[in-house]
């Protein structure tokens, strides 16, 4: 079972891009519905 | 593990098959090379009244349930609904679904022409198109009805969208099919050559009956392998473009929400209007056996009323198909990040959907990999939970 990340625990020493993005992502509250953009990428079809 | 959220009414997902017919010929297609023949009783094209009335129906789901929904132009190869019922589609659905609901376009690319993309922009639609890597990987699967490749042209479209500043924003991504014998770090590589902002992959369909193609056997993991060779090109990457696959899992590990079908255990409502206006469950479900997207029911935007369906025991016992059955998946600790996986690749004719996902044992190599690269990073503790 997972639990939700906190601000601190954003780790700017993450050798990763996209975790890092991921890891920013998760502690922003309301994300996705607020981030930029999301009503042209939100889509849960997957095809 | 977690609970699903509660069983809900709201749509959040609807495909408009606004042409049932494709200008490609994909060996794969789950809508015209799986068994379902459905597509030959529909029109060819959406007609203007039916285009009202869908309209109509979903400026009233919308006010009613007051929470945005998006809807996908789909197909068959939507752009085959020609320019002068586009436009009048799109006119009738802004006009209904405003801001923040999204319009969106999943094509094929042959089509999109700058007029096209004018009135795209103009209706502020999204744009996804499917290609599926380097031309030798793309142009063994998605032909012409003449058996020609269409790279060539797809790319020509991307590089289109992507050249005008009023329609860069617009492409939310590519849609990839994978083949599980390709390298796919090629694959990688070649997409996000492309420029565009995010790629999302699918595995080939199949279920218990009817393995996916590549894939020898339920245990076997080819394609947990080929997408295990994905995350590791994609985490290496210092600048790497959107995988929605990969990121919807890795979210979940990380405490965070999944968006797509068939990920997690978010609650989702998808249902599919076709060219003459039946009314359908999600489309996807045709690859278990035909007809199998059917309600029992026949209904028609131009009968029946959507909201009344959404509150029917069908419509219910649909919704709750996506919840999974299975014993093993009810036991399993992966199960707040698979979810089961999608409900179409359950199917065995034994059992129903009561069964995992053939895609089972990748699932489990995939978050695996996810679990260990978080772990190594310290983002994950090996109990599994986040620190």
């Amino acid at each position: 079972m997972s639990g939700r990340r906190t601000a601190q625990s954003t780790d700017a020493t993450i050798d990763s891009a996209a975790l890092a993005r991921l890891i920013a992502e998760v502690s922003t509250p309301g994300f996705p519905m607020q981030a930029a953009g999301y009503n042209r990428t939100h889509n849960r079809h997957n095809r | 593990m977690s609970a699903r959220s509660p069983a809900s009414s709201l749509l959040d997902t609807v495909l408009l098959k606004v042409a049932s017919r494709c200008n490609l010929n994909c060996d794969y297609c789950y809508v015209y090379h799986m068994g379902d023949e459905a597509w030959r009783d529909q029109p060819k094209r959406m007609s203007m009244a039916t285009i009202r009335r869908v309209a109509e129906q979903l400026g009233e789901v919308y006010r009613a349930q007051a929470t945005p929904f998006s809807v996908v132009l789909h197909g068959g190869e939507p752009l085959l609904l020609g320019a002068e019922r586009l436009t009048a589609l799109l006119k009738a659905l802004r006009a209904e679904l405003p801001h923040p609901c999204g319009i969106h376009v999943q094509t094929n690319g042959v089509l999109l022409t700058d007029p096209i993309i004018d009135l795209l922009v103009a209706y502020d639609v999204g744009i996804s198109i499917s290609i599926d890597g380097p031309a030798e990987i793309h142009d063994g699967f998605r032909k012409d009805h003449l058996g020609r490749g269409s790279h060539a042209k797809v790319l020509a479209a991307i590089e289109r969208v992507l050249r005008r500043a009023d329609a860069r924003s617009l492409l939310a991504g590519v849609l990839a099919v994978i083949d599980p014998r390709s390298d796919p770090r090629v694959v990688y590589d070649a997409l996000k050559g492309l420029g565009v902002p995010g790629i999302d992959v699918l595995v080939r369909d199949g279920n218990w009956d009817r393995l996916p193609f590549g894939k020898a056997s339920p245990a076997s993991l080819e394609y947990g392998q080929w997408l295990t060779g994905l995350l590791k090109a994609y985490l290496a990457d210092p600048e790497p473009p959107r995988i929605r696959l990969l990121d919807d899992l890795l979210r979940l590990l990380l405490g965070g929400g999944s968006q797509k079908e068939g990920v997690g255990m978010t609650d989702y409502g998808i249902l599919v209007i076709e060219a003459d206006g039946q009314i359908d469950k999600n489309d996807t479900l045709k690859v278990a056996y035909p007809n199998a997207d059917r309600f029992i029911a026949s209904w028609n935007v131009h009968r029946d009323n959507i909201r009344d369906i959404m509150t029917s025991d069908a419509y219910q016992e649909y919704h709750r198909q996506q919840h999974p059955a299975a014993e093993d998946c009810k036991r399993c600790p992966e199960l707040a990040v698979c979810g089961g996986g999608m409900v179409a690749h359950r199917w065995s004719k034994s059992r129903g959907f009561d069964n995992p996902t053939i895609f089972c044992a990748d699932q489990k190599l995939l978050i695996g990999a996810m679990r260990s690269a978080l772990t190594e990073r310290s983002l994950l503790s090996a109990e599994k939970e986040v620190v």
